[in-house]
């Protein structure tokens, strides 16, 4: 009760875990299932940084704390609005998402 | 001093006035007998353990250090139909499931069943009237095999006395060192009051 | 060499963890699944090429060595039975996935409650096709309040926090009602004032009211359930702290578990519910039902709760009865000393909760059979 709230380890781990991955090894292994995970949370947090009321009971965990990381960020938001298909993330941005997820812990 | 038998058991059990005998939780009716009712197994144990010491000591040396009685014993817990074995030659404290609150006219003798005398488990307390707590067993093993036995299962049970002249378990004279107590405890014996008058004695002469 | 080790490792922990005659059968389901995980991460990675992403392979070794730390705590033979009971009865209604609590008993005078990272779920699922189908939650409580009810009204502080973090409840907050928006939270600049403020000075401000909103919210949460001896307690525990980066002051505390549990309007509890209402979780309301004490604890016998309503009630009724009981012993209580009266009042609300659970375990039993 003094203690502050735990840092619990962030939703975003696994994004940043990913990202790590497109930024430098492109070809390796991600299943299409976590490729259409890691879409569905910058759609998701693309929704909600434009409008939180699109905050929803299913939106990933993910998909908000990224959202309100990026929503000061501009050109992060305009990159992740364009994200249709995880072919769509792009290694320089992976990597400049990344570097502004630098304080979070995985 | 008279024996309660069972429609008087079930009577003061049924009684919910504030002085009445107190007995919870009650899982089966069928734990009434005729003179008695049979107690389960509680789910705390204090398991004695060797220790490098030679001996317990109920009195301390003034001046030396001493190993408190807490520490020759182990501290365990279980949930009801968890197994517990008891070693041949083993002291365990525990307690009964069940909470007694005894009015300040009955007292309770508690002894093993016969089904776990047989096996060689050694029970047998006396509850003071006016007692609250879950009844504290001490229990021995006095054969030489390992017996397993399940926490929840009716190992003693109470024969309760209405005695003629009430007694006031707790009041304003007498510490009780169990009162009220839920879980086993250890001996207090070092707590006794003519101990230091002994030990006074023991250096006098 | 070294992650292929760390699993084997951590399997050979698993395997033996699984095997400890006083473990609780609970956790198996939970030993066997992350078990699963680790073999399959170790074929995966014993193919060549690897058959799984190296990144993601350690990701999910480090999140199965953490969930692996406090299981070990849960071998213990001196697990407070009764407060995890009420703790997962209080947790099944904000999740629908299985709680699995494990307990470590510590020496700090510290609460923790830390759930599974989210992502590890999602990996495994995804990646080795192993579900984990419940929500291991780890609690942690200094080892001399292992008997004391009472003193552990911090857990329902804590499970709040729980609640907030695997929800996200407050992170929705700030993007529902941006720091900028409001509402105000005492002793803090008002939303005008941090409007108006510089880019970074306005992140500082952000995180701070972010912190301050999670205690709040927490502080909301035990309420719901443990009633006025969610600040009772706070009162004996610190007083009067002041405002900091990451608490508001104990008095504002004070102040808004004082209108959520006498049911008057406040703005940050609107807050909370709107972002409660947003994520599909129920609204912060009163959780317990209040049982009277005086006639049991007050005549030395414990009390009978009739349902998980009544055992929440229990520790408010507890803690009262303990306050009154302190200062104003009636005729039985005056003769024990405040060491007995403390010891007697915990161990009676610990004997009420457990009376009941074996209760519902028995008849349980008996329908089953």
């Amino acid at each position: 009760m003094l203690a502050a709230a735990p840092n619990r380890d962030s939703a975003l781990g696994l994004l940043q875990v990913v990202l790590r991955s497109v930024e430098t090894h492109p070809a390796v292994q991600i299943s299409n299932a976590l490729k259409d995970h890691v879409v569905l949370v910058l759609q998701s947090a693309s929704q909600i940084t434009s409008n939180p009321a699109n905050i929803r009971p299913e939106t990933p965990a993910e998909a908000i704390e990224l959202a309100l990381h990026i929503r000061g960020h501009q050109s992060l938001t305009d990159e992740i609005a364009h994200i249709q298909a995880f072919e769509n993330i792009r290694s320089d941005f992976a990597k400049e998402l990344l570097k502004s997820l630098q304080s979070i812990a995985a | 001093m008279r024996l309660l038998s069972r429609p008087e058991l079930i009577a003061t059990l049924q009684d919910t006035s504030p002085e009445s005998l107190f007995l919870d939780p009650l899982l089966d009716q069928a734990q009434i007998g005729a003179v008695s009712i049979d107690l389960r197994l509680g789910y705390d144990f204090l398991v004695s353990v060797l220790t490098r010491r030679p001996a317990i000591e109920t009195h301390p040396v003034e001046g030396v250090k001493r190993r408190g009685v807490q520490s020759y014993f182990q501290e365990t817990r279980r949930r009801l139909g968890d197994r517990f074995v008891l070693y041949p030659h083993q002291v365990v404290l525990s307690t009964t499931v069940e909470y007694l609150a005894l009015p300040v006219n009955i007292m309770a003798e508690i002894m093993v069943r016969s089904s776990y005398g047989r096996l060689g488990i050694g029970i047998s307390t006396t509850m003071q009237p006016g007692w609250r707590g879950t009844v504290p067993l001490e229990i021995f093993n006095h054969g030489n095999t390992p017996v397993e036995m399940v926490v929840g299962s009716c190992v003693c049970q109470a024969h309760l006395y209405e005695i003629d002249t009430p007694v006031s378990y707790i009041d304003g004279t007498a510490s009780r060192k169990y009162f009220g107590t839920v879980r086993p405890t250890v001996s207090k014996a070092d707590h006794d009051t003519e101990l230091p008058v002994l030990s006074r004695m023991g250096r006098m002469s | 060499m070294l992650l292929k080790s760390n699993l084997r490792l951590l399997l050979a922990q698993l395997n033996e963890l699984g095997e400890t005659p006083y473990f609780s059968s609970e956790l198996d389901t939970l030993i066997n699944e992350l078990q699963d995980v680790l073999k399959r991460l170790l074929k995966k990675l014993e193919s060549t090429p690897p058959a799984i992403n190296i990144d993601i392979a350690t990701y999910l070794a480090t999140h199965v060595w953490k969930l692996t730390q406090f299981l070990t705590g849960s071998t213990t033979k001196q697990i407070p039975y009764e407060v995890v009971f009420a703790i997962e009865r209080a947790a099944s209604e904000w999740t629908t996935k299985k709680s699995v609590i494990t307990t470590a008993i510590i020496q700090e005078a510290n609460f923790f409650y830390i759930g599974g990272n989210p992502g590890f779920f999602e990996l495994a699922k995804t990646e080795l096709g192993v579900d984990i189908g419940s929500q291991p939650v780890q609690i942690a409580l200094p080892f001399i309040y292992r008997h004391k009810p009472l003193f552990c009204i911090p857990l329902f502080h804590e499970l709040g926090h729980y609640v907030d973090s695997s929800n996200d409840v407050i992170k929705a907050s700030m993007l529902i009602s941006p720091e900028d928006v409001g509402p105000d939270l005492p002793g803090l600049p008002t939303s005008i004032e941090i409007g108006k403020m510089a880019v970074e000075e306005r992140e500082l401000w952000k995180q701070t009211i972010q912190k301050h909103r999670q205690e709040y919210f927490a502080d909301l949460f035990s309420a719901a359930y443990m009633g006025s001896a969610a600040k009772g307690f706070l009162q004996e525990f610190c007083p009067d702290e002041p405002i900091s980066t990451t608490h508001p002051a104990t008095t504002s505390r004070f102040s808004l578990m004082d209108d959520f549990v006498s049911e008057r309007s406040n703005a940050i509890l609107e807050l909370f519910q709107n972002a409660l209402t947003a994520r599909g979780l129920p609204r912060l309301s009163k959780r317990y039902s209040a049982i009277a004490v005086q006639g049991t604890f007050g005549n030395v016998r414990p009390a009978i709760p009739q349902n998980d309503l009544e055992v929440f009630g229990l520790f408010e009724a507890g803690w009262q009865f303990l306050c009154d009981a302190w200062d104003t012993p009636n005729e039985l209580w005056q003769n024990l000393s405040e060491d007995q009266r403390e010891r007697i009042a915990n161990d009676l609300t610990e004997k009420s909760i457990r009376n009941r659970m074996i209760l519902d375990g028995w008849n349980a039993a008996i329908i089953a059979s």
